[in-house]
Parts: structure tokens; sequence; C-alpha cells
């Protein structure tokens, strides 16, 4: 079978995503003493999507500066990062104030509140990413979007009742 | 694992050199590697600190994010 070469940066993401979901899952285990290791999916997961947010704030940045991204484009992208940083605070903050395992009712209240990230993150892609102009910048932003998808997808198994 | 990220990210660069747009690599290659060393990161950490650290890494993306804001809308986020 040959590539294509338009082909080439899907399975690269492809490739990124698998890696990133199987190192999230080897990854999963804490030290014995964890007291509140019930919640430690959903909390890696969390972290994972700040971090990936993090790294998108670079990335975005840098693109502007080489001038791939316009100024409109950089605004929207903010703003629309801004929605998903929100997002996962709300949701961390009220993994913050559990003190045990969350029952149905628990479980309901933290879904409602991630599909709010889930909701930010596709907005994100439609609005911020899929419009951009520059062919690569809109590439390499997508696959660090994807990589924070996934983590997200994580919690979703985990706010499974 | 950290031996092949450290390769490639050392590598990144030097074909960025010679390969037309290989600099994309470098880019995405970095945003990557710092990923899987946060995860990896995790490992010895308690869930407290994971959620620690989620709540501190999201302070600082909202403090980058309102600057960009005002950069980009002149003062007004």
């Amino acid at each position: 079978m040959r590539l294509h070469l338009k082909s080439k940066p899907i399975i690269t993401g492809l490739a990124l995503v698998l890696l990133f979901s199987s190192l999230s899952f080897k990854c999963s285990g804490g030290p014995p003493n964890d007291p509140n290791s019930k919640f430690r999916t959903a909390a890696k997961a969390s972290d994972d999507i700040a971090q990936g947010i993090s790294q998108m704030i670079d990335l975005k940045r840098k693109l502007a500066q080489q001038g791939k991204i316009s100024a409109a484009e950089e605004s929207v992208i903010t703003d629309l990062l801004l929605k998903v940083n929100t997002a996962d605070k709300l949701f961390v903050a009220r993994i913050k104030t559990m003190t045990t395992a969350p029952d149905a009712n628990g479980k309901s209240a933290l879904a409602t509140l991630f599909a709010e990230v889930t909701s930010a993150l596709a907005e994100l892609n439609s609005k911020g990413f899929l419009p951009l102009g520059n062919g690569g910048a809109k590439s390499q932003l997508a696959k660090l979007l994807a990589l924070a998808t996934t983590a997200a997808q994580v919690i979703g198994t985990f706010l499974k009742p | 694992m950290e031996n092949l990220l450290a390769l490639l990210t050392k590598l990144a660069p030097l074909a960025a050199t010679f390969v037309p747009q290989a600099g994309q690599a470098t880019d995405i290659l970095d945003a990557v590697a710092a990923l899987i060393r946060h995860i990896n990161a995790q490992n010895g950490m308690t869930t407290d600190e994971i959620i620690a650290s989620a709540a501190d890494t999201l302070d600082k993306n909202e403090q980058k994010l309102l600057a960009d804001q005002i950069r980009l809308h002149g003062g007004t986020p």
C-alpha cells in the first residue's frame, strides 16, 4: 500500500493519539498509600487536558510569531482555549470537594460539568482550528487537540454509571 | 521511551536544517514530548498532588490566556 502525502499527517496524528492513550493507561497506578485513588483516573485526565491546553497556548503563540496564523485567528483560538480552560477548572474544583467515591448522583454531577469540557473542546476544533488558513498550523494544533480529546475520553469512561 | 524521546527531540532540529517543513515537526515533537514527560511524572504522585498540579496548570493557563487577550484586543480582555 502506498501512502499519499496528504495521509501522512493523519497517520502521525493517529499514532500520537495511540501513544498518548497507552501511556495514560500504563501510568494509572499511583503510590500504594494514595488516599484518594478512586478519583485518580479523573484527576489524571483533567491534569492531562490542562497540560494539553498549556501546550496549545505555547504553540499558537509560536505560530502567531511566525506569521502562520493571523491576529484575528489567534484571537478566536485564545477565547476558545479560555473557555476549555474555565470548564476544566470547574471540573477540577468539583473533584477537589469530593471526599468519598462518587455515587450515581455524584457521577451525574461530574458528567454534567465534564460535558462542558468536551463541548468546549469540540467548539475549539470547529470554530478555532478548522477555519485556519494555514494547513500546517491547522495540522499541528489539531494534533495537540486530539491528545487532549483522548484524555477527555478517559474521563468519559470513568464517569459511565 | 525516555531515551527515544530524547533522541527524537535532539534529531528534530537537525532535520529542520535539511528537510523543508521539518521545522513544523520540531514544534509538535517538543509539545508531545512535554506532554509525555508530564504523564510519566504523574506516576509517583498521589491523586491529591495530581489535582493540585491540574489546578496550578489551569491557573497559569488562565493568566497566559488573559495576557494574550489583552495583547490581541488592545487592553480589553
